[in-house]
């Protein structure tokens, strides 16, 4: 809620390209209900990007961001760039339930709510989590993206015992036998996006949700600390198999195997890669070497699965 | 006086619809489980008389597949022949003249019919039996709603060749799932769940080298383990009433607890008594009035937390053992049960007088606690009785001050790992930053 402070958006290239995926994957989603007028709440920060896509590519105009921070609370309220978005004082895990409480104006709608953590994921956020699975209302969208640092929850002997503590059996145990597995990041990052899946799932049965829970995003980026973005949809019963067939697509590319990991690159680089692409074959490192520059195995194959969606801004002199 | 008669005959529908109501998804798995193992013990030749750990059903194996559309069990402890198959295997209820004496858990002649009408509508139940050097196979396939709507007169299964599989086995497979079943597969914890149930309820064939995998997944048994050192030593007794072997084992399985709050509790509390029919667990960590507790013992507290004992019943007539027909629990009614309770009861008071005198004492038992080795309950060596150290009460008159406060569990949990240990108990937490407090702030010899 406060990565204000200390990130420095311009080169964030990987979670730009999250949030293109995310959005259209939204866009997919909601074409089905033009009609609905979707609410949309989220974490906006001062920089508000996601609210901007919200109202510019799916339409929304009701918006809620909500803020805990004194400061930023008032910088939120000068900085918001619609007249239509709200900003709540607070923490989302006490205003959100307030909000779905006291506001019956949009109660009736479906909202998307995409809770933008920096951090770890913990107790509590999983118990706003999961309360927003029972209290959401029909074909609301639910997001959460978290940090997906193994180090960052637990020290290495104590990590595993943590997860199951935090996740229960959402938790897939198994995938670390191990102990070489604590130490693959990549194989952490997809445990963690699954093991929220499973655990807004698992909550979703639980409480016997009428239409349940469809996981529908999961993905992993890392610009420095590994980050992942879990979440799927609330659907009516009659929305249910639409959604299922929309999910289960090739061309649905929220739910994915490999982490976003392009590298920070200048203008130049970009467009260099670009004009060998597309490509009916792989890029390799020596083709990238044969443009003058070089790049490792694993960036190059990042950059050419999202070359189109890699952002064009400009690298800021220091 | 013209005699009527009334029609007593029993329906279809009682057997799928009613029946299957009384018992869980889970209990109805475990039921095909059942069946496996009871194969696996007979073809074997090995017996589950008593808690030991050997090599005894190592070649055989069972396979669980669950997905959101189909379920299946299969294994290779050798089948069901064509004979058995036509004239008892598929019966609702044992006939009278099946043969019995065979140290298994099947009794009632039902389990696998309950199960699969559980499950789903459609059926397929293959087999691959030996006669005499070579293999033959049969499958027999059930079309629910269409053996319904056949009708009350109408009962029997067909039975159609099939070419046999490599080994003899049985396997199971049922698509069409309810849609209860459908869902509760669908979440992603249910295999994990699952795994851990059979973990712990065949945590005896298990321990005897069976193989059981859900979805490829390997399940590794539970291992049961009580703790031991000069100051305590766990007690195993043996004895054998009305054809039924009786073996007791209790002791310490952890310390008891410190004051935890109650959602400090981690995972599930193994404390308890655990129940078992034929090497089958029906009864687990079992803190209720059928073990005593709450009946002829006080009600559990968490006060007593770290108290385990097993009871393994066996015998060659599963008729004779304390368990229901859903193997869920015991049969309080049975007298071997109740007998044995009595027997259950000495090393439950043993602890329980325990924990109330460690409470005076706690710093000097926490010593006594300690270096303590672990032993599994199959390597637990007979004693007669369950042994613990006399506490004293500490002699001082120091006025005390109480404490009692809430912080977010976020800070707690930091703290915690500041001090080296995430897992440290809130208490400690607060005595730890007391101490670090106290010692910066107030000691006077600093
Ligand atoms: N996996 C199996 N392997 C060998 N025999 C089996 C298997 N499953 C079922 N059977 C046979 O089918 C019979 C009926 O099973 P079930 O309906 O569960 O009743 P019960 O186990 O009480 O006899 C069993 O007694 C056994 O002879
Ligand atoms: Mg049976």
């Amino acid at each position: 809620m406060s990565s204000s402070q200390y990130i420095d958006f311009s080169v964030r290239q990987n979670k730009a390209i999250e949030r293109v995926l995310l959005f259209d994957g939204l866009r997919r989603l909601m074409h089905y209900h033009k009609e609905n007028n979707y609410v949309y709440v989220g974490l906006g920060s001062v920089w508000f990007i996601d609210f901007d896509m919200a109202h510019r590519e799916l339409g929304i105009e009701t918006m809620i961001s909500i803020e805990s921070d004194e400061v930023l609370f008032r910088r939120a309220q000068f900085n918001k760039p619609y007249r239509t978005i709200e900003v709540m004082h607070g923490k989302s895990h006490d205003v959100l339930p307030e909000l779905i409480k006291s506001r019956d104006d949009i109660l009736s709608r479906p909202w998307v709510v995409w809770l933008d953590y920096d951090e770890v994921l913990n107790e509590t956020k999983l118990d706003e989590l999961s309360a927003l699975v029972s209290s959401l209302p029909g074909n609301s969208f639910l997001l959460t993206t978290f940090c997906a640092a193994g180090h960052r929850y637990a020290r290495p002997s104590e990590r595993i015992d943590r997860f199951q503590e935090l996740f229960g059996d959402a938790f897939p145990v198994e995938r670390f036998k191990a102990a070489k597995d604590l130490k693959d990041e990549p194989k952490m990052m997809a445990a963690l996006g699954d093991a929220v899946i499973g655990y807004l799932k698992a909550k979703s049965v639980e409480i016997a949700r009428p239409g349940g829970f469809i996981p529908a995003f999961n993905l992993q980026y890392q610009d420095g600390t590994p980050m992942a973005t879990t979440g799927g949809v609330l659907p009516d019963v009659d929305f249910v198999d639409a959604v299922r067939d929309e999910v289960n697509k090739a061309d649905w590319l929220c739910l994915a195997k490999r982490p976003i990991i392009t590298p920070p690159l200048t203008a130049k680089e970009v467009a260099s890669l670009r004009s060998l692409l597309p490509n009916p074959s792989l890029l390799s490192r020596n083709d990238v070497r044969e443009l003058g520059f070089d790049l490792m195995e694993d960036q190059i194959a990042s950059f050419v699965e999202h070359y189109l969606r890699y952002p064009s801004f400009v690298q800021a002199v220091r | 006086m013209a005699t009527h008669k009334a029609k007593a005959n029993p329906t279809k529908a009682f057997f799928v619809r009613m029946l299957t109501r009384d018992i869980s998804l889970d209990d109805c798995i475990l039921d095909l489980v059942d069946n496996s193992i009871d194969a696996a013990w007979k073809l074997s030749g090995a017996r589950p008389t008593a808690l030991q750990s050997d090599s005894s059903l190592k070649d055989y194996k069972i396979d669980i597949t669950i997905s959101e559309d189909t379920f299946s069990v299969s294994d290779n402890c050798g089948g069901i022949s064509f004979d058995d198959a036509a004239k008892y295997a598929f019966t609702f209820g044992r006939r009278d003249e099946q043969a019995r004496g065979d140290y298994s858990v099947g009794v009632y002649g039902i389990g696998m019919k309950r199960a699969v009408f559980k499950l789903g509508r459609q059926i397929r139940i293959s087999s691959t039996y030996r006669v005499d050097n070579y293999l033959q196979g049969f499958f027999v396939p059930i079309d629910v709603k269409r053996w319904l709507e056949a009708g009350d007169e109408a009962w029997d299964f067909e039975i159609e060749d099939v070419l046999p599989e490599d080994e003899p086995g049985v396997s199971i497979l049922v698509t069409d799932l309810l849609d209860e079943v459908k869902e509760k597969f669908s979440d992603p914890t249910y295999e994990r769940r699952l795994r851990r149930m059979l973990a712990r309820d065949y945590m005896i064939p298990l321990m005897r080298g069976l193989q059981i995998n859900v979805n490829s997944e390997p399940v590794s048994g539970w291992k049961l383990e009580l703790r031991q050192n000069e100051n305590f030593a766990p007690m195993r007794t043996k004895y054998e009433d009305e054809r039924v072997n009786v073996e007791i084992v209790a002791g310490m399985g952890s310390p008891p607890p410190d004051d935890r709050e109650p959602d400090e509790e981690k995972g599930l509390d193994i404390s308890g008594w655990y129940v078992l029919c034929n090497g089958r667990i029906v009864l687990a960590a079992d803190t209720t009035a059928l073990t005593g507790w709450g009946a002829s013992l006080p009600r559990w507290h968490k006060q007593y937390s770290g108290f385990v004992g097993v009871v393994f019943f066996s015998s060659e007539n599963p008729e004779l053992l304390p368990m229901t027909t859903t193997k869920r629990s015991v049969d309080v009614s049975s007298r071997v049960y109740q007998r044995a309770l009595a027997r259950m009861h000495e090393p439950a008071r043993a602890w329980i007088n325990y924990t109330n005198a460690r409470k005076q004492n706690i710093e000097t038992v926490k010593e006594l606690e300690k270096q303590v080795v672990t032993k599994e309950v199959s390597e637990v060596i007979p004693r007669a009785e369950l042994k613990v150290p006399e506490v004293a009460r500490p002699a001082t008159r120091e006025r005390m001050a109480n404490v009692n406060y809430s912080v977010p569990l976020n800070r707690m949990k930091a703290l915690a790992a500041g001090f080296g240990n995430s897992r440290m108990s809130y208490r400690e937490v607060g005595l730890e930053s007391f101490d670090y407090a106290y010692q910066e702030l107030a000691d006077e010899d600093s």
